[in-house]
């Protein structure tokens, strides 16, 4: 066993979970996440070597999974889910009432924004990347993250505030 | 703290708990260096077979079961949807066998009372020498757009809410809640959501918390 082999394996022994919930992180769904993952890591597991010399591999394969799954996301809107599971939010029979539900009404609302804008506010609010870093990572301008982070937030606000408004029929809190 | 902040915090506590116990598969290093492919997820072809069964169209007929402890509509009866795709998890001795468990003329589609979710139910109830045969519990799967929220519409006619608690961390996948007996509540409430469009739900009523759980882990879909 070579050691570029070993390094790669060492890697992905190291940095692998903290990838993974990076990947879900960003998309929201396990099975994604694992399949856009693998598919950077396949590409990278060649070229390892010259990857490492370049320096922060993690940094790499993070970036890798920013565009793998950006490119997951055209796909699929090329060819709709086959599942016919609707995603979309009810928008009005929804009322959270404890965190575990906020957390989970939150969720729903970030499904529902477009990839770009769930990308920005994931790597800022979770991630804790700087505006500068975020638009590293993407490949995008500083103006591109402040813009599409800031219709995210707007889209959040007004989203949560409906549901918080409605009461569906034969509540009681 | 003002309403960006906590908007920013609770996107923050949202994915951190999307990613708690997210954990590298076993295999993900051979995965790779040998391009094998992630196997299908078990609950896929539910998934696939119920987002695609056909419901017949009738009148909805209101069942009272349990001594009207619980009321299911029964929309239509489409028994091939699910037969044969489910098994319930174990039941304790006494109940669990398939001697002494007596379910429901198998599963049975429901009016789910919220949009967007479609619900199966079977009831388990126990033997009984005479007299009506207690019921033990009520298993539902719930499929399509499903929240929590849905759920428990969907369980208890009612959105009911304040008493709920997250089990997550009992599951090996997704995401769980639990509601246990208090002065106006008998039994235990357990769901769970192990994928997206999908929800096991247990109303149980004469299983202890960890036997509620067990039944609801232990649901398999082929």
């Amino acid at each position: 066993m070579d050691e570029e082999h070993l390094s790669f394996t060492a890697f992905v022994r190291g940095s692998g979970t903290r990838l993974l919930r990076f990947a879900v992180a960003l998309c929201g769904d396990r099975e994604q996440a694992e399949d856009a993952l693998q598919s950077v890591l396949e590409r990278v597991y060649p070229r390892w070597q010259k990857i490492v010399a370049h320096g922060d591999p993690e940094w790499y394969v993070k970036r890798g999974v920013v565009n793998e799954l950006k490119d997951g996301w055209r796909r699929r809107k090329r060819r709709p889910e086959e599942l016919g599971i609707d995603a979309e939010l009810d928008g009005g029979t929804y009322t959270p009432f404890d965190a575990f539900v906020t957390r989970d009404a939150v969720r729903r609302a970030m499904t529902g924004l477009p990839t770009g804008q769930r990308t920005v506010i994931v790597l800022r609010y979770w991630e804790g990347l700087s505006e500068a870093e975020t638009a590293r990572l993407m490949g995008v301008s500083v103006g591109t993250v402040k813009s599409q982070g800031h219709r995210a937030m707007r889209t959040l606000r007004s989203t949560l505030r409906l549901e918080e408004d409605i009461e569906p029929a034969g509540a009681h809190r | 703290m003002n309403t960006e902040t906590r908007l920013e915090s609770l996107v923050s506590a949202s994915v951190e708990a999307e990613v708690r116990g997210v954990e590298l598969p076993a295999d993900f290093l051979i995965r790779i260096t040998e391009r094998r492919r992630r196997r299908a997820p078990r609950f896929g072809l539910l998934a696939v077979g119920l987002a695609t069964a056909t419901v017949a169209v009738a009148v909805p007929i209101v069942l009272t079961v349990n001594d009207g402890q619980d009321r299911v509509a029964v929309v239509a009866a489409t028994p091939s949807s699910l037969d044969g795709k489910i098994t319930e998890g174990p039941l304790p001795d006494g109940y669990g066998s398939e001697q002494t468990a007596k379910g429901a003329a198998g599963w049975q589609e429901a009016d789910p009372k919220v949009t967007g979710v479609r619900v199966w139910v079977r009831d388990f109830r126990a033997p009984h020498d005479g007299g009506p045969e207690p019921l033990v519990a009520t298993v539902r799967v719930l499929t399509g757009d499903v929240t929590f929220a849905k759920a428990v519409t969907a369980v208890e006619g009612a959105f009911d809410a304040p008493h709920y608690v997250d089990i997550t961390g009992s599951f090996p996948r997704g995401e769980a809640v639990y509601r246990g007996p208090e002065a106006d509540f008998d039994g235990h409430l357990v769901a769970w959501r192990p994928r997206k469009g999908l929800m096991i739900v247990v109303r149980s009523y004469a299983l202890t918390r960890e036997q509620t759980i067990d039944l609801v882990k232990g649901t398999t879909v082929k």
